[in-house]
Parts: C-alpha cells; structure tokens; sequence
C-alpha cells in the first residue's frame, strides 16, 4: 500500500515537474493539429478547434492588438476570409500575448472596429501557443480537412502590402484545397516575438 | 546701483564652483561626450563580416525594429552595455529590421538614444527573406552572444536583458580567470 502511495506521488511530481518546464513545441508538417476548447472570443462565447468542422481548411492565426506588424495583416486577414469564405475555408485567429494592450476587453475593441469577419480568440494559458509553437505574432498554421499542419509560416513576404509578392498562405490554401501540397511548406515568420511566461 | 566689484568675483566664484562641482557623481562609464552615430547598411554576408572583424572579442548582436516595442524596451540596455565594457573585450552590433527606405527614422531613433554602437540597417526589401538570411527563428527581439573564436555562445530570444548580461559577463570572465591565454 505504501509503495503504491509513493509512486502515485512520485509519477504526479514527475509529471507536474516536466508540465511546469514545457517549452514550446516544434510542430512539423503533417501532424496533428493540437486541438483546443473553451477559448473565450471576442463575441462573448468559447470556442473549440471542432466547431470548425466542416472547414475543408482551417487557417489558425497566432496575432495580437498592440505589434504593429499584426496590425499591418488585419485587413489581409479580413479579405483572406473574405475571398475564401465560399470555399469554406476558415480563419481563426488567436491571441496569447499577456500585455494589458491585449487583454480580451482590448481585443472586443479592435474586433468590433475592424469588423472582423472571424473569430478573435484568447488564451490566458498561453498553452495553445506552446503547442502549436508559435513565434510571433503574425504566426499562421494551415490545417487540410484532416486537420493535419500543412503550412507555418507568415501570410505573405513583406508587411507592406503593396510589396508582398509571395502569397504564402494562399498559395497553400489553394494547394490544399486541390488535394495537392503548398509549394513552400515551412517558411521562417517574422514580427513580435511571443513572450511566454514560465509556467507557475 | 551698480554691483561692487565684492559682489561681482562672489558671484563669479560660485558660478566657476557650482560648474566645477557639476562633473562629479557622474557614474564612471566609458561613453565620450560626443557620441558619433553611424548606419550602415548590410546584407547577411556583410553581417558575416562585420562579426568576424571582431574576432579575438566578444560579440554582441542585437536584432531589433523601430516597430517592435520590446525591442525598443530593451534597446538603451545594449547602448549601456556598449558602455560598461571596453570595446577592446566587447563589440556591441545592432541590425535593424526596419525597411530601407525608413532609415531616417531608424537614424533619428539612434541618435535619440545615444546609441555609439556599431550599427547596421538590412537592405533586403521582402521580410520573410530577410528573417531567413539572417538566420532569425523566433521573432524579435533576437540576440547572439559570440565567443572570442567567432562561435555562438548563446542566443537571447525577447526582452532578457539579465540572460545577456550573463551571458557576456561570462564570456568575458573567461578571458581573465587564468590570466595565461592559451594559443588557439
């Protein structure tokens, strides 16, 4: 009995030690997509990775309020979700920064001012950004209709919009949609860093 | 009334005195009263050059942006830094991810901070292939510490200004403790 007791405890230390030092992942093309629930979104509801079901594509977007280069894809995101919403194709975007400019209340803001036509969601955990691994804000993971990764990266190759030449997460929308691969897969992301807390 | 000459060489005395009296309690710190500001442009291959002409010292890089506000946070730290050591022992190297055609900005940002470090502005114009020429993974703020043979000791990611001051400080002790540099 007490042996039993002793290694309940130790596996439930080993397991809070590793939990309390958990770095970000580095999610690699064609695994699963970590899935989440109970996000709290700028329209006063939780949201799950599963709601999204029916998407033949899913475009999670790792951003925030306050960096100005996230700022700059905001209305890249609006007309990405626009131009593919017949395709049924979803954007989803995600804040975990920690930054009172970020903070959910700011978030309903910028939402409603933007009129974002998707969901504006916050982690306080920030775990769904240690899963997935994201950098920076903007940081953007593809999913198929599997919901396996098949795109990280940023949405295009230049924060000015009108010198963006590749359409990184078009063209793979566009790939993915056909049944086929995005022609560049894994491209480096560029903007704010995410800063993570060590977990308590 | 006219001031006696009495009042006169007082009032000149305490002016020579309270001037006198004014350079000291500065804390003692190595940046020249002058400080001339410079910006260069730079590619990868060019960053890869600037490092090695330093070899023999330790390298600090810090990649940064007008735009990225940890990055301007933790910006008069590595101005400080340029200053607490010699620049025989540390070289201290900025490289702004600003696009080209803002380096009066960038410049303007410099000279606002004082910033007597070796700095640099990058010329490649598409920011996904400019993150990817400089080798930087994560977002900035993006830092390198390098050793004295030219090698990466740490990389900093985000606003740690205690991870670098350790990091160089390490680096830099290094060099003393033996006080017999071996041959390479």
């Amino acid at each position: 009995m007490r042996l039993a007791q002793f290694h309940f405890v130790l596996a439930l230390a080993l397991a809070s030690f590793t939990a309390g030092i958990a770095r970000t992942a580095e999610l690699k093309i064609g695994e699963a997509a970590p899935t989440f629930s109970a996000l709290p979104g700028t329209d006063d509801k939780e949201h799950a990775l599963k709601d999204y079901e029916t998407a033949k594509a899913v475009v999670l977007v790792f951003t925030c309020n306050h960096c100005p280069v996230a700022q700059a894809y905001q209305d890249r995101l609006i007309k990405l979700q626009k131009d593919y919403e017949d395709k049924k194709v979803q954007v989803v975007a995600v804040n975990v920064n920690k930054n009172d400019a970020d903070k959910l209340d700011k978030m309903k803001e910028r939402a409603k001012e933007k009129k974002f036509n998707f969901p504006y969601l916050y982690d306080d955990s920030q775990k769904i950004g240690k899963e997935y691994g994201a950098k920076t804000t903007p940081h953007i993971f593809v999913l198929d209709k599997d919901r396996k990764i098949a795109f990280i990266g940023p949405i295009d190759d230049n924060m000015n919009e009108e010198k963006a030449k590749k359409q990184y997460v078009r063209d793979a929308i566009d790939a993915i949609l056909d049944g086929k691969e995005p022609p560049e897969k894994s491209v480096k992301p560029f903007g704010c860093a995410i800063q993570y807390e060590k977990a308590k | 009334m006219k001031f006696s000459r009495t009042r006169l060489t007082v009032a000149a005395l305490i002016s020579l005195a309270a001037v006198a009296l004014s350079g000291c309690g500065k804390p003692a710190s190595l940046a020249p009263s002058s400080v001339e500001i410079t910006l260069k442009e730079i590619d990868a291959a060019g960053l890869a050059e600037a490092i090695e002409r330093h070899r023999g010292k330790v390298v600090l890089v810090d990649f940064w942006a007008t735009w990225c506000g940890p990055c301007v946070a933790l910006f008069p730290h590595t101005v400080e830094l340029r200053n607490r050591y010699s620049p025989d022992e540390l070289a201290v190297i900025t490289v702004s991810m600003d696009k080209r055609d803002t380096r009066d900005s960038v410049l303007r940002f410099l000279r606002r901070h004082e910033a007597n470090t070796e700095n640099y502005l990058n010329t490649i114009e598409s920011d996904a292939e400019a993150f990817e020429a400089f080798n930087i993974p994560g977002g900035i703020p993006h830092l390198l510490v390098y050793d004295r043979s030219g090698k990466i000791f740490r990389t900093i990611e985000g606003n740690r200004p205690d991870e670098i001051d350790r990091a160089v400080a390490e680096l830099l002790e290094k060099g003393k403790s033996s006080g017999v540099e071996k041959a390479q």
